[in-house]
Parts: structure tokens; sequence; C-alpha cells
């Protein structure tokens, strides 16, 4: 019952962030809703047992690409067009959920990884995350190239 | 526990939002939001579906590709703020025959 309260709970915040972020025209809080949608998504991960990737999105998307896409667009000064929108309610909610995620009943119909597992399955895959790290480092490559070029 | 089809929906709504919103909406991160939401959409269906644990560690490499592509969106975007003056894409028109 009560994953079935955080399953609603969480879809229902999901896509409300995912649509006001759609139809915002503020730069800046299409990227504050866009953290949220990630945070909801992975409250999800952690109902279907994928609490690894739950914690890894929460850690990495939220906490390092959506902060990377605000100072983005601080650097860029985009267009931030002044928007009259309410954020108290949609805060109050996003911290009712952030506070609920200790009580997630994780377990799902994918297996979860037990510490161990997670240990051997990165051993077992460690040359491809080292191509994944490569991957990545080309693209900062690219990244610095692209904006240190005069065109 | 909860049924893997709901998990499907709520994915595949996602998904269909998202592709909405990076069809009409012409500034250039949003587009990229959008883009990020279907996969996000697509990650969430492949676990709901997976059978095994070593399905995340798939999920996993497919996000750290979606970061890379992030970092060169990121670096598009301040270069056509630098070029072009705006984040519209109807400004990247150099390339129109």
């Amino acid at each position: 019952m009560l994953d079935v309260v955080f399953f609603a709970m969480a879809s229902i915040f999901g896509l409300c962030s995912l649509a006001m972020m759609i139809n915002a025209k503020n730069t800046m809080h299409a990227a504050i809703y866009l953290a949220l949608f990630f945070s909801s998504t992975s409250i999800l991960f952690a109902l279907m047992g994928a609490s690894l990737l739950g914690i890894v999105q929460f850690l990495v998307f939220v906490g390092g690409i959506i902060v990377m896409v605000v100072i983005a667009i601080m650097l860029g000064g985009s267009t931030l067009e002044k928007e009259k929108n309410d954020f108290k309610m949609f805060i109050l909610a996003a911290l009712f959920l952030v506070a609920s995620i200790p009580y997630i009943p994780a377990g799902g119909e994918t297996v979860s990884f037990s510490l161990a597992e997670v240990s051997e399955a990165f051993s077992q895959y460690g040359f491809l995350a080292s191509i994944a790290g490569l991957t990545l480092f080309s693209s900062l490559v690219a990244a610095i190239y692209l904006l240190r070029r005069d065109a | 526990m909860i049924p893997a089809s709901w998990f499907v929906i709520f994915a595949m709504t996602v998904f269909a939002t998202a592709a909405y919103g990076a069809l009409t909406r012409k500034n250039i991160l949003l587009v990229f939001f959008c883009v990020e939401s279907m996969v996000m959409a697509a990650s969430l269906i492949f676990i709901a579906l997976a059978k095994t644990a070593e399905s995340q560690i798939f999920v996993l490499f497919a996000w750290v590709i979606s970061a890379g592509d992030t970092i060169l969106a990121l670096a598009i975007f301040l270069y056509m703020m630098k070029k072009a003056g705006g984040v519209e894409l109807d400004k990247i028109k150099n390339l129109k025959w």
C-alpha cells in the first residue's frame, strides 16, 4: 500500500514538473523543474528495486548536471524573462517528497544489487567504464575547443 | 508490489510529453531538457522490464553517454549566446539552402 502511495506521489509530481518545465518562459525555472523531475524519477527507480540507479541519478543528474546547466545559464546570460510563478506550493511538495525518501519501500520486480554484487559488477565492467570515461573526456575536450575557437 | 506496466505507462506518458516539448519549443536549452527527459523515460522502461541486476549497469553507461551530450549541448548553447546573441533555434540558419 505504501509503495502505491509513493508511486502516485512521485509520478504525479514528475508529470507536473515536466509540464511546468515545458511551459516555462524562464530558462532558469525550466532547469529547476527539470531537477524536480529527475528527483521524482529517482524515487521511481528506487521503487522498482534499482536503488543504485536512483541514488546515482540523484547525485549525478540533480547534483551535477543541473548545477552545470544553471552555471551555463548564468554564464550565457540567457533569456531570464520575468515570469510570475508561485513556487511556494511546489517547493513544499518537493520538500515533502525528499523527506519521505527514507520511507520508500525498496524492492520491486527488478533484482536489486547488494554491495558485494556492485563491487563485482564494476570490476567485471571496468574496461567499459574506462571507455565511457574516455568518451566523456573527449566530449569535454570538444566543448573546450568549440568555445575557444573564433569562427 | 507495483506492476511493471504502471511504470511503463508513466514512462510512455513522460516520453510523449517530452517529445511534444522538444518539437514545439524554440529555446535550445528547453529542447535539450526535453531530450534528457526522453532519455529518462527510456531508462525507466528499460529497468521496468528488466529481469537481471546487470541492466542497471547498462543504464548507467547510457547515462554516461547522455552526460557527454549534455556537455556538448551546453557548449553549443554558450557558443550561440556569443555568436548569435540568442538561443532561439531559428537563428541557426547558416546551413540553410
